[in-house]
């Protein structure tokens, strides 16, 4: 086997998904509480070692800026890492540092997002910074200065430098109309550029509230021990001003797009199609099926890879993905990697032979009944990984799923049957809601295009 | 990158540098399988998941003769396609209905395999992994298609600027060693290999007597040896002892600037390491951090991020390998700023020679390696590589206690003579600027390329 990572990817979407199902069984258990100013807790035990994460989700990310500041909700978050009022400076991240502790942030379309593990005994500490930072962030003009320069450096080896970069870039902007989805979370260069200390202060004043925000702790405490914390520290974060999203709506896709992308760096052709598709908000059942279609669509023993490469022999590469916790409307992809001596318009009819095939013969009992055991198997795998249970509950609570369509994904996809997976196939695959994306070796006019995936979350200020 | 070329490079590295801990939670269990396997284990009963970690010492690339450059990884990508009676399609359909996750891993010191399964199919789980590591196939079929796609692989590597200044970088440290070989070969020598040399991979590598085991899981540990011997029952006992020399980096004063006509240039700086078994060990982890090492306090981090900004991304390493180590200093930055960075990054190097690091420094690096190393013992699967590599570096079974204790021992006087090991090549080396060997790749302004000095 060469490598699968499309279907690890769908199972670990998978486990990102959640869905309207009667609750019975849960997957792991998570205990909520709200504060009196408006912020969610949530815990997650996890008592293997004595070590906890807390992250904390605001529900902001790059698609809700305005088009006079993109690139502001990447940006806040670096800023957010230049010390407070009262914690000034470096002195956050080396307190962190002192315990041996781990911290970062994330920017995603739909969230920002700001996490530390440390030893238990820090836990306190730990909650103290980070409520401090929800209300008493400090931006001199210098910092915003220099950090610009960072991002920039940042952008530049995300994007300019890397023909990958470049071309998702593109395709994504081809993929959504009229919805922000199709711009990058860190912004072009042109708009980091144009973006002030103000404008940072002004997404800060607007989305770092309380009441916007989830606070997510796992491993070794309880909620007996967190709540009075929380209380303590978050409790005393005064409640803004309901902040509102707006999300621009896709219009009816009439027409499919096609892109392009030519770069010397490149020297094998891939192509991608991305499909217009609903994400796990929808609560039709879809987003479950979905996931189980790509999961039985990918790795080595998948349609895919097993018509295309095995037994057609036209590519190196084939496979789909599907990325459902998103709030608005996300993508279906599929890709095929041709192998040296196919032109890539042979191997993209070969690639959609498979899919009429798909639409026309069905999948069978087998292909989703092997797709769901593994789906079902991974969320116990996942256990092991209490982070990733604490990504899963923030992430879904951040774009309105209840705890319980979190925490019992076993029910939900076990009721997912072949006619589930069939209807939401026909739903997907339309050609006049899709963008297709050629990634092309040779120098040649100006174009972009290639390897399917949006890039969900720029992984932010630290490596 | 970075990352990149530390994987490709120094995956032992990779593993013992974790960060070490007090005890914490973590006990470990040993015992000698009725095989003779030494099985290290920690007992986990909370998950019902079995997470095994096997790595076959002295089979890296560095044991692969220069005209089967690639055969390691090529075996890599094979293995989990048919052994047995089972074809390729049958054997992946096995681990899909098993959910059986088996990972083969070829680096440049050794071949790696990490499993995991669901407790309750473990004897099944356990012969598949025997069979693949036993009676591979290689059937001409899946050899081809393998041979496609690694090409292919092969192929975008040959223009991708990470990969070009990595090859430059371990060519410049280690000419005509084992180590400045490309892992997954090169076109030329991907083409050659032959079913006969697979076979021979296995059978000359994956043998009893380099068997290095860590696992975690639910069962006793009685249950875990019965399992392992299930799946190396049918290995030969002992295997061939390939001769890879010891090799020290050659550092020669040279910046060789590699053109591309993009935007950004990385740069990588080399010096000497210290190997894991040298007493100095933990004070260069502890000069390490403070250098660039732990990233976010680190001199370089401030020096070329925060004050001046100048990267995103700016990190060192000491970097370990079974038969050599060097020091590493990463930064990638746009074209107009390589100059300023090279020279800001320098000038630190420099000041650490001349004037060592603080008590404030020291003892920051210090909790921070003996914190976080207790925090990554986190799930089930990091736990059993860690055990592999307590083995693979010759550690003590109580060294998850110890290890507190070395880095407490480190004083300043250390780490002022481990950095002129590090940045002199030698503690009693006159006195001098630090002597580096420089790569970029990208279009960089004002950096003039300087040849390797002689006798280097």
């Amino acid at each position: 086997m060469f490598s699968r990572p499309l279907c690890v990817a769908s199972i670990v979407l998978a486990l990102t998904s959640g869905a309207s199902a009667p609750a019975i069984a849960q997957d792991f258990q998570v205990k909520t509480a709200t504060l009196a100013n408006g912020l969610y807790v949530a815990v997650v035990e996890d008592h293997r070692a004595p070590v906890v994460t807390q992250m904390v989700y605001y529900r902001a990310g790059s698609a809700d800026e305005m088009p006079n500041q993109r690139g502001v909700a990447h940006f806040l978050e670096h800023m957010m890492f230049q010390g407070t009022s009262t914690t000034p400076g470096q002195e956050f991240r080396n307190t962190i540092a002192r315990y041996g502790g781990r911290e970062n942030a994330t920017t995603s379309a739909d969230t920002t997002t700001y996490y530390q593990t440390v030893g238990k005994e820090a836990l306190e500490l730990v909650m103290r910074l980070e409520a401090d930072r929800m209300h008493n962030l400090t931006i001199t003009q210098k910092e915003f200065d220099s950090e610009k320069e960072v991002i920039k450096e940042e952008r530049r080896n995300r994007y300019e430098n890397e023909p990958q970069g470049l071309f998702a870039e593109q395709f994504s902007a081809a993929m959504y109309l009229n919805h922000p989805y199709g711009n990058p979370v860190i912004g072009y260069m042109h708009e980091i550029d144009a973006l002030t200390r103000q404008d940072a202060l002004d997404w800060y004043a607007k989305w770092y509230v309380p009441n916007n925000a989830t606070l997510v702790i796992a491993g070794d405490t309880t909620m007996a021990e967190v709540l009075p914390l929380a209380e303590k520290y978050y409790g005393a974060v005064p409640r803004g001003a309901e902040p509102t999203r707006f999300r621009p709506k896709e219009p009816p896709q009439l027409a499919e797009r096609r892109v392009t992308f030519y770069d010397p760096r490149i020297r094998n052709p891939s192509i991608s199609r991305n499909y217009l598709a609903p994400s796990q908000t929808k609560r039709d059942g879809v987003s479950q099926a979905l996931t189980v279609l790509a999961n039985l669509l990918s790795g080595s023993t998948g349609r895919f890879y097993q018509e295309l490469v095995v037994k057609q022999n036209v590519a190196t590469g084939a496979g789909a993905g599907y990325a459902g916790g998103l709030l608005d409307d996300t993508t279906f992809s599929v890709f095929i990697s041709p192998r040296r001596g196919i032109e890539p318009d042979v191997a993209e009819k070969a690639l959609d032979a498979e899919i009429e095939k798909l639409l026309r013969d069905g999948v069978t009992e087998q292909e989703v009944a092997l797709s769901k055991a593994g789906i079902l198997d991974g969320l116990i795998f996942a256990r092991d990984n209490v982070m990733g249970l604490a990504r899963r509950v923030g992430n879904g609570l951040s774009i309105g799923l209840t705890v319980d369509e979190v925490t019992h994904l076993s029910d939900i996809y076990k009721s997912v049957t072949v006619a589930n997976v069939n209807a939401a196939a026909k739903l997907v695959f339309d050609r006049r809601r899709s963008a297709t994306g050629l990634m092309l070796p040779q120098l040649a006019p100006a174009a972009v295009a290639a390897p399917a995936l949006r890039p969900a979350a720029v992984e932010a200020a630290r490596p | 990158m970075m990352r990149a070329l530390l994987a490709a490079l120094a995956v032992c590295a990779a593993l013992i540098a974790l960060p070490v801990s007090p005890a914490g939670a973590v006990q470990i269990q040993r015992m000698t399988s009725p095989l003779g396997v030494d099985v290290w284990y920690v007992r986990e009963p909370s998950l019902p998941i079995i997470a095994v970690n096997v790595l076959f010492q002295d089979a890296g690339a560095s044991t692969i003769p220069v005209e089967k450059l690639g055969l390691g990884y090529m075996t890599q990508v094979l293995l989990d396609e048919g052994a047995g009676d089972m074809k390729s399609f049958e054997f992946q359909r096995r681990l899909d209905e098993l959910s059986l996750t088996l990972d083969f891993n070829a680096s440049v010191d050794t071949f790696g395999i990490t499993m995991r399964t669901l407790s309750d199919r473990r004897d099944d789980a356990f012969k598949l992994l025997g069979l693949a590591i036993s009676k591979p196939r290689f059937d001409e079929e899946a050899i081809e298609r393998m041979r496609t796609a690694v090409l292919s692989e092969v192929n975008n590597r040959l223009v991708d600027p990470d990969d070009i200044i990595n090859r430059a970088f371990v060519a410049s440290l280690f000419p005509n060693h084992g180590y400045s070989r490309p892992l997954r070969g090169v076109p030329e020598t991907l083409e050659g290999i032959t079913r006969a040399d697979l076979v021979d991979f296995v059978k000359t590598r994956f043998t009893r007597d380099k068997l290095v085991v860590g696992a975690v899981g639910d069962v006793p540990i009685e249950e875990v040896a019965r399992l392992i011997d299930l799946a190396v029952a049918d290995l030969p006992a002992k295997g061939v002892d390939f001769a890879v020399p010891d090799v020290r980096p050659n550092i020669t004063g040279e910046v060789n600037v590699i053109k591309k006509d993009i935007p950004q240039s990385t740069v990588l700086i080399g010096s000497y390491g210290i190997k894991r078994e040298d007493p100095d060990y933990y004070a260069a982890a502890i000069l390490n951090a403070v250098m660039g090492g732990a990233s976010f306090i680190s001199r370089l981090w401030d020096a070329v991020r925060e004050e001046r900004g100048l990267a995103y991304s700016v990190q060192t390493s000491n970097a370990v390998l079974e038969h050599g180590a060097y020091f590493l200093a990463y930064v990638a930055t746009n074209n107009e700023k390589v100059a300023e960075s090279i020279s800001v990054i320098r000038d630190e190097l420099d000041r650490v020679l001349r004037e060592g690091i603080t008590q404030a420094e020291l003892d920051a690096a210090r909790t921070y390696l003996i914190g976080s190393f207790a925090l990554s013992m986190d799930t089930n699967a990091r736990i059993a590589s860690t055990l592999v590599s307590i083995q693979v570096s010759n550690l003590p079974m109580d060294y998850m206690e110890k290890r507190a204790d070395y880095y407490n021992a480190v004083t300043l006087a250390d780490i002022q003579r481990v950095a002129r090991r590090v940045f002199l090549g030698d503690a009693n080396a006159p006195n001098g600027p630090p002597r580096l060997n420089t790569v970029v790749i990208g279009d960089p302004a004002n950096v003039a390329p300087v040849a390797p000095a002689k006798g280097g």
